[in-house]
């Protein structure tokens, strides 16, 4: 068996070198790291989302990434492949248990092989269907302004403050601070209408 | 065309935000009627905007970070306890979750000789095929373990579909509680805390145990001693995590903060002087209350000890010897380090145990007066606290 870290260091390569495929080959295989990662650092989370995330993707960095073997350019595409992993993970969590919750019955908290035991649980309905609604509204947003999305990505799930953000994005961080203004705003009305409508068809009276 | 529509909202949005709150109206009311639509989308952002920023704060603590917190495990399965203590049947009965890394730890009573002990349960699926095979190989290793700096293993095995491990119950604080609680310890307590420590390493690595984790969490402090736990557990792990060739190139899991730069970068080649690396960071961090590198972020933590030197130590009580020995344990490369652990300890040794600073000006006391003044002797441990970790 080869070790997927040859092909990841290759494919930044690849990223490295305009060839936008591998940035798409090279999703699963970080995800897929970024996973196997989370779960051996079970019970050390401290609670500060933006350190503990930065911790984890810089981990998975070290150990899958032969630093003498790429420039620094690389590490920008492995962060920004980490970010859109990080979201996967969280956001397809969210939204197991929200359809879940909707398919009616009680929540399946069985182990299952291969699954993270940990992972099934402790999240409640509210915020599985808020972090759902973000994911969607993420996807509304990257249709129209992918940049924007793509900093919100960095910066919340990626864990990156704006100048990492920036060179990740290769735009100033002058754009970075601008970007996250303005998806803040779009996403802020987007998701406001998508949890009304989700909380509508639950409890809401007809008269409103 | 849709970009470009967008493109032309996001144009007006940020021209609207310079504009000062009040004129705002007056901004959007000389967009005209031209084109009623985006202005409509436009004063519905401005608006959105206005609360986007607490939102998002919010958002991130009350949404994101949870569900972070769910992947990682932080929150753990009920259900998982149940089901581990149905497969342990009647030998154990678990008291209560002790926490933990990488296994999830409980205090249990064993049933038939009535005591209490520590249990560690890995996950699942590194329970599975060659990968548990792998890891009772080394746990055997490591059960050849006697010394009494080293917490034993009692025994290992498999009960359903977890692997486990049992150690005695070890009442007493780890040294990263007892760090997070006083900060920088007496001279003498750090000394004698070492001691124990390097002993223990001393003799696992004569019998050929790295244990390639060793931090504060992992030194327990009970009675007047301090013993480590987890003796090869990381190698363990690792061996059992599955790729052999990523194991013997020393990729095993450890905690990052204290790993040896050949363990964060991975070049291939660890061997018994990582644990040397690693003690000299927990003697660094008893001696001086952080480690050895200014940052900002744990992710410039990680890569200072491949980039930087590490800062020196400054506390004046501390002899100048000691402070030497304790930054040579720290060289970036290993054979600048004490070639073995029997080498540090004869060096340690022949350190002359009491020197009083000869000012009291700049002590330690005067430096840190609030821990000054909760410090405690190494004999009085808080004996209530029941932590194996910290």
């Amino acid at each position: 068996m080869t070790s997927p870290h040859a092909t990841i260091t290759d494919l930044l390569r690849a990223v490295e070198q305009g060839d936008r495929g591998a940035f798409d080959a090279l999703f699963p295989l970080v995800y897929d790291e970024l996973r196997l990662l989370a779960h051996r650092q079970r019970g050390t989370w401290r609670g500060d989302l933006t350190l503990d995330t930065t911790a984890l993707v810089h981990e998975a960095y070290l150990k899958v990434v032969d630093q003498q073997r790429l420039p620094a350019e690389s590490r920008a595409h492995f962060f920004a492949v980490a970010a859109k992993a990080m979201r996967h993970i969280l956001c397809n969590y969210a939204r197991d248990r929200s359809r879940k919750k909707r398919g009616g019955g009680v929540p399946d908290l069985r182990l299952e092989p291969g699954r993270d035991p940990a992972a099934q649980l402790e999240l409640s309905d509210e915020q599985a269907d808020t972090l759902a609604a973000l994911d969607e509204s993420l996807q509304a947003l990257e249709r129209v302004a992918e940049r924007q999305a793509r900093v919100v990505e960095c910066r919340f799930f990626g864990g990156m403050g704006i100048e990492d953000t920036a060179a990740v994005l290769g735009v100033s961080p002058r754009t970075v601070k601008r970007d996250w203004t303005f998806a803040r705003a779009w996403l802020r009305r987007e998701m406001e209408v998508k949890l009304d409508w989700l909380d509508g068809g639950n409890s809401r009276s007809p008269t409103v | 065309m849709k970009d470009s529509r967008v493109g032309h909202l996001i144009d007006l949005f940020e021209r609207a935000l310079e504009v000062p709150q009040l004129r705002r109206t007056e901004f959007l009311e000389q967009l005209g009627d031209d084109d009623a639509s985006l202005r409509d989308e436009l004063t519905s952002l401005l608006r959105a905007h206005e609360s986007a920023t607490d939102y998002f704060d919010n958002l991130a603590e009350a949404a994101v970070s949870p569900a972070y917190a769910a992947v990682m495990g932080a929150a753990r399965a009920r259900p998982m306890l149940a089901e581990v203590q149905a497969a342990l049947g009647n030998t154990y009965r678990i008291l209560q979750e002790l926490g933990g890394g990488m296994s999830r730890v409980f205090l249990a009573e064993d049933t038939k000789l009535d005591r209490k002990v520590v249990i560690k349960v890995l996950p699942p699926e590194m329970a599975a095929g060659a990968s548990a095979e792998c890891f009772r190989r080394e746990i055997q290793l490591v059960a050849q373990l006697q010394h009494p700096h080293i917490v034993p293993l009692l025994t290992s095995a498999s009960a359903g579909s977890f692997l486990y491990y049992t150690m005695p119950f070890v009442a007493g604080e780890s040294l990263g509680a007892r760090l997070a609680r006083d900060g920088p310890l007496p001279i003498r307590d750090a000394r004698a805390i070492w001691r124990d420590v390097l002993d223990a390493l001393a003799h696992a690595h004569a019998s050929g145990v790295v244990h390639r984790d060793i931090k504060p969490g992992n030194i327990l402090l009970a009675a007047r001693h301090a013993l480590i736990t987890d003796f090869g557990i990381a190698w363990a792990m690792g061996a059992a995590a599955g790729d052999a060739a990523e194991t013997a190139q020393g990729l095993t899991s450890g905690t990052p903060a204290y790993m040896a730069p050949e363990q964060v970068s991975a070049d291939g080649r660890t061997d018994h002087r990582v644990d040397i690396y690693s003690a000299g960071l927990v003697m660094y961090e008893m001696l001086e209350g952080r480690l050895p590198f200014a940052c900002d972020s744990a992710r410039h933590l990680i890569l200072a000890r491949l980039t930087r030197t590490p800062l020196s130590i400054t506390r004046p009580d501390c002899p100048p010897e000691l402070a030497a020995l304790v930054m040579r344990c720290l060289a970036r490369v290993p054979a600048a380090r004490p070639r073995t652990v029997d080498a540090l300890l004869a060096d340690l040794e022949a350190i002359p145990t009491m020197r009083e600073p000869a000012a009291t000006a700049g002590s330690a006391r005067s430096r840190h007066p609030r821990r000054a003044r909760q410090r405690l002797e190494i004999d009085r441990f808080d004996h209530s606290v029941i932590r194996q970790r910290g």
